[in-house]
């Protein structure tokens, strides 16, 4: 009986999840194996579609590209979070009384849509009449006036570095609740033993930290190889400037419907296969890795 | 009767056979070819759609900026670059452009460059398979936009499309590359403008008999679902889309060049930008016959402008990634 009612009370959640997440993922997934002409279904292709992802143009050179994108996106997020959103949780941790303001403060951005935020920042990043630029020529800077978002080599870093600070507040937030879940006793315990401040950070804070840190990093591995919003309002589908932005997901979204060819349901769905395997098996592996380490630590 | 894409893009749509077929129901003969064309099934040259606008190039000025720098409409080339240096000698951004939107460019290359590779005849001769993107025409064609990147904005690669619309409205630019699809836009923009339109005459070198042109393409299909309830009355209503009340209507009320010929236009703009057309006429060529399949030409060119903009690569390196790019999968109409 116990079991029925438990069944019962999950019922709704599968049914929504069957519906709206499995059930379109399943078929994307079986569109990938087949021939299309349009809307319409053809023949078995085996792995024809995803034999297209690497031998023919665009995905030849645009695919690379993207990814490369991806993953540097990734590495940049992680590098920020990991150094700027502790550090900033570490010393919000320390003062009890405006914790709460300032934790609220720094999550604000994330409360924007990325549309809004990218929207915004190119207004202010704008070459010609943009405050940014006009705000360093006024003060002499005028060499560091760079056309930001024109310019393949600084847009891609805008695009990162306006994700870092819009999501700041993210691992400010888990990082603050995960030193709540420090014991004080751990770090009175080793100063007594005469650690320095620096000492007990490193050797007793931090590993008790390892748990955050792999949340941290699976759940911004996913959000960097899903990046879409943000580079679609920078850069528009096509990743401009000369593909400087280009993503994965924008790729995604020329081959699904901006193209021409009749055959588009095919190659879009194989793609979306590949950026779905190369996610879930990235976070696979580095829970997998991640959870030795936690035993290692607290084991 | 949803609305379709056109040209390459609806190609999709007929392949899965969404579409009823319109022939013996919409009469199109007396069409402008170009738009015909956006509106058939590649395959089987049937109708399954009716345009509701004709877009065409056009170069806008500021009249009143003309004046002050006593600038006349340029009728040659050499007046043409005489006008750009007087312009930026007077501080004003001559020509507004914003490369950072890779699908603009294309559009400028036919305002200031469609007479250097020939235009019209070009068209047919590249569809037919006669010549390709590597015609040293073509590519004298990309490398105009080139050299005239000194008369656009400073850092032009990093300046979006409604950035250089706004450079133009606010007197900052004379001169702005674009469609008859802007022209709504830069009244609203700033309704105290006076704007006016001319044709880009021929750069040097266009082959002979090469005219001032004015690019052209359909835009804003409508088709009739295969699946429709009420077909009867989808078709019926296809059917006055097609007809010269319907144009007029599109004309005044939304202010675009009605597709269906014979239109009378009050703004004297769309006026002269029609009649541009009617006598120098010729198709978009990477939108009219280049977006059957992936990558697209107006991709293709859009982003390697943009590295040629950037410095990275030269016309012919452009061009040839065009040709390169569009040979896999375009095949000439023999």
């Amino acid at each position: 009986v116990r079991r029925r009612t438990g069944l019962a009370f999950v019922a709704p959640a599968v049914l929504l999840f069957g519906v709206f997440v499995l059930y379109p993922m399943v078929t994307a997934f079986s569109y990938a194996f087949f021939d299309w002409q349009g809307t319409t279904r053809l023949g078995f292709a085996g792995i024809d579609n995803f034999r297209t992802l690497f031998t023919r143009a665009p995905f030849t050179t645009d695919l690379p590209r993207a990814l490369g994108h991806n993953l540097l996106f990734f590495a940049g997020t992680m590098l920020a979070q990991n150094t700027i959103g502790l550090g900033v949780a570490f010393l919000l941790h320390r003062r009890a009384s405006t914790r709460r303001v300032l934790q609220t403060l720094y999550a604000m951005p994330y409360l924007v849509s990325p549309l809004v935020i990218g929207y915004l920042w190119s207004l202010l990043l704008q070459p010609t009449f943009g405050p940014v630029n006009q705000l360093l020529t006024a003060v002499g800077l005028e060499s560091w006036a760079l056309p930001w978002l024109g310019d393949p080599t600084t847009a891609i870093w805008v695009v990162v570095l306006v994700s870092v600070w819009q999501w700041i507040g993210f691992p400010v937030l888990l990082y603050g609740a995960a030193l709540g879940g420090v014991p004080e006793e751990l770090g009175e315990a080793a100063r007594v033993d005469g650690a320095s401040h620096r000492q007990t950070f490193f050797r007793v804070t931090l590993p008790l930290l390892v748990p955050a840190v792999g949340t941290v990093s699976v759940l911004t591995f996913i959000f960097a190889m899903e990046a879409f919003a943000l580079p679609y309002a920078f850069g528009g589908s096509t990743g401009n400037p000369a593909g400087a932005t280009d993503f994965v997901s924008l790729l995604f979204y020329r081959t699904a419907f901006d193209s021409g060819a009749v055959d588009a349901i095919g190659s879009s769905s194989a793609l979306a296969t590949l950026l779905f395997v190369v996610i879930f098996g990235g976070a696979l592996g580095a829970t997998a890795v991640l959870r030795r380490h936690e035993r290692r630590i607290t084991g | 009767v949803p609305q379709v894409r056109s040209y390459g893009q609806l190609q999709t749509t007929v392949a899965s056979k969404s579409l009823v077929p319109l022939d013996g129901t919409v009469d199109l003969s007396g069409w402008d070819e170009t738009v015909v064309a956006s509106a058939k099934g590649r395959e089987d040259g049937k109708t399954y759609s009716v345009p509701l606008a004709r877009q065409a190039t056009v170069m806008f000025y500021n009249e009143g900026l003309f004046e002050e720098q006593g600038i006349e409409v340029p009728s040659t080339w050499d007046q043409f670059l005489a006008a750009n240096t007087t312009l930026a000698k007077a501080g004003v951004t001559p020509i507004a452009v914003g490369a950072k939107d890779d699908w603009t460019l294309p559009i400028v290359h036919e305002v200031l460059a469609a007479p250097r590779f020939g235009g019209k005849a070009f068209h047919s001769e590249v569809t037919s398979g006669d010549t390709d993107f590597t015609d040293p025409d073509w590519v004298a064609s990309v490398k105009v936009v080139q050299d005239l990147e000194k008369f656009m904005p400073r850092n032009v690669t990093g300046v979006a499309a409604t950035d250089a619309q706004t450079l133009f409205t606010a007197g900052k630019a004379a001169m702005i590359p674009g469609g008859s699809y802007d022209l709504a836009v830069l009244q609203k923009g700033n309704p105290e403008l006076r704007i006016g339109v001319f044709e880009v005459p021929p750069p040097p070198g266009s082959p002979s008999g090469s005219e001032p042109t004015t690019a052209g393409w359909a835009d804003g299909n409508f088709g009739v679902s295969a699946r429709s309830p009420h077909k009867e009355a989808a078709l019926e209503l296809v059917k006055w889309m097609s007809t010269k009340e319907f144009g007029q209507m599109v004309a005044d009320e939304v202010k675009q060049i009605s597709a269906v010929p014979g239109v009378e236009y009050k703004d004297p703009l769309l006026k002269q930008i029609s009649d541009n057309y009617t006598e120098h006429g010729s198709p978009y060529l990477l939108l009219t016959d280049f977006r059957y399949g992936a990558p697209s030409g107006t991709d293709l060119l859009g982003k390697g402008m943009q590295e040629m903009l950037l410095g990275s690569k030269d016309a012919g390196q452009v061009s040839k990634e065009l040709d390169a790019g569009v040979k896999t999968w375009f095949k000439p109409a023999s």
